[in-house]
């Protein structure tokens, strides 16, 4: 997975219309949020609990609270701008949830994450937000693309 | 469907070269998947019969970021026992505050804290110089603490100079008996002495080693932003249970 040159997306949202803001509490793998595509989910990097001290396969540290939305894909692209102290904040997609599940895209504060979805029939994915230390950082975090909430 | 012997044998002629190169070494069992998030990994023939694995993170790329090899377990192992020569000549120079981690040893089981799942972490970190690096570690104290675990959970520190082509070996045994241990031979054998030990390693809350990963991931680029490259090769890997070859010695 790759960045993409998507840098002023995180303007082009905050026209989109029907944008949705959220600023829920953080929630787990059990009981995850759901989201569709363009929304804009606000928090912090100390809200919930953190149950997931790594990502991808236990190989990213990750000691933070983190925040879970489940997804499921359609074909496409999906842009999740991630906003916040920079190198503060991680977001992920990963095919599973925990702390070792398969990641297939990440990014961190400040960038991109690009989300390549495949047609056939996979998901649901994790769209989960995490933070590589443990000190309290604003995120914003910008999903836009053809994601599906999740029942 | 069925083949026809003639249609097998048109098959096996007309395997493009390419394919044909990718099995022309076998996988370094059991590290047989592969994963990245910023960067390429991939097996690619050596000079013997295993692959070596070849791993790069691009440039500038996030701390979450991984090209790695990887193998999961379906239950808990008490000890492992992994050996690879590295090559280093692909990094940039990097400063001691650059660097990247190399192999994960992990369990499923996640506990609160930093690290709170990692058995072993094994990273590099510059000194400044082209393809010289220094060898970090962290692993997880238990409640009896140790040389290396006093003041904090975890243990962590640096064993030495890695040069191109080091062969480095690691043992992790952790979930059984009254205490974990982690140990580092450097350009030595098993039977060696080894150049570092850990002891200590919290058994209570680490279950045994589940997830091993080897490449490169978790890179720390606060000065050197530049990709990083590394070939892994004379890959041996072991654990107790299914591959566990007499080499407790």
């Amino acid at each position: 997975m790759t960045d993409s040159p998507h840098v002023p997306f995180v303007f082009a949202l905050s026209v989109i219309s029907g944008l949705i803001a959220a600023d829920v509490a953080a929630q787990t793998c059990a009981a995850p949020e759901h989201a569709s595509a363009n929304v804009v989910l606000t928090g912090n990097t100390c809200d919930g609990a953190s149950t997931m001290p790594t990502q991808n396969h236990g190989t990213i540290l990750t000691p933070g609270a983190e925040r879970v939305l489940r997804v499921s894909g359609t074909y496409g692209v999906t842009d999740l701008v991630l906003t916040g102290d920079p190198q503060q904040v991680y977001v992920f997609v990963c095919s599973g949830c925990g702390p070792n599940a398969e990641c297939v895209a990440s990014g961190e504060s400040n960038g991109v994450a690009t989300f390549i979805e495949y047609p056939q029939g996979d998901g649901p994915y994790y769209v989960i937000v995490d933070s590589p230390t443990e000190q309290c950082s604003d995120y914003t975090l910008g999903v836009s693309g053809p994601l599906k909430q999740e029942p | 469907m069925r083949l026809s012997w003639l249609t097998v044998l048109v098959l096996l002629l007309g395997v493009p070269g390419a394919l044909r190169a990718q099995t022309l070494c076998e996988l370094p069992h059991p590290l047989d998947r592969l994963s990245t998030l910023h960067g390429s990994v991939a097996f690619v023939a050596g000079d013997g019969p295993a692959c070596d694995i070849d791993a790069s993170l691009e440039a500038e790329g996030p701390g979450a970021s991984g090209a790695f090899a990887w193998y999961s377990v379906p239950d808990r192992r008490s000890t492992f026992r992994i050996s690879f020569r590295i090559d280093t000549s692909g990094l940039p120079t990097l400063s001691p505050i650059d660097g990247t981690e190399i192999l994960a040893v992990t369990s499923r089981h996640g506990v609160p804290g930093f690290a709170g799942n990692a058995l072993l972490r094994v990273g590099l970190v510059g000194v400044g110089e082209p393809g010289l690096v220094y060898l970090t570690y962290a692993a997880r104290c238990g409640p009896a603490g140790g040389a290396v675990c006093s003041g904090g959970t975890i243990a962590a520190g640096v064993t030495g100079l890695v040069a191109n082509g080091d062969r480095l070996a690691f043992e992790v045994s952790i979930g059984a008996g009254a205490d974990g241990w982690a140990r580092f031979w450097q350009n030595a054998d098993f039977t060696d002495a080894p150049t570092a030990v850990v002891d200590n390693l919290d058994n209570a809350a680490l279950s045994g080693p589940e997830d091993i990963a080897l490449g490169a991931f978790n890179r720390f680029s606060a000065l050197q932003p530049d990709g990083m490259a590394l070939r892994f090769f004379q890959i041996q890997t072991f654990d107790d249970v299914v591959f566990w070859s007499g080499l407790d010695d």
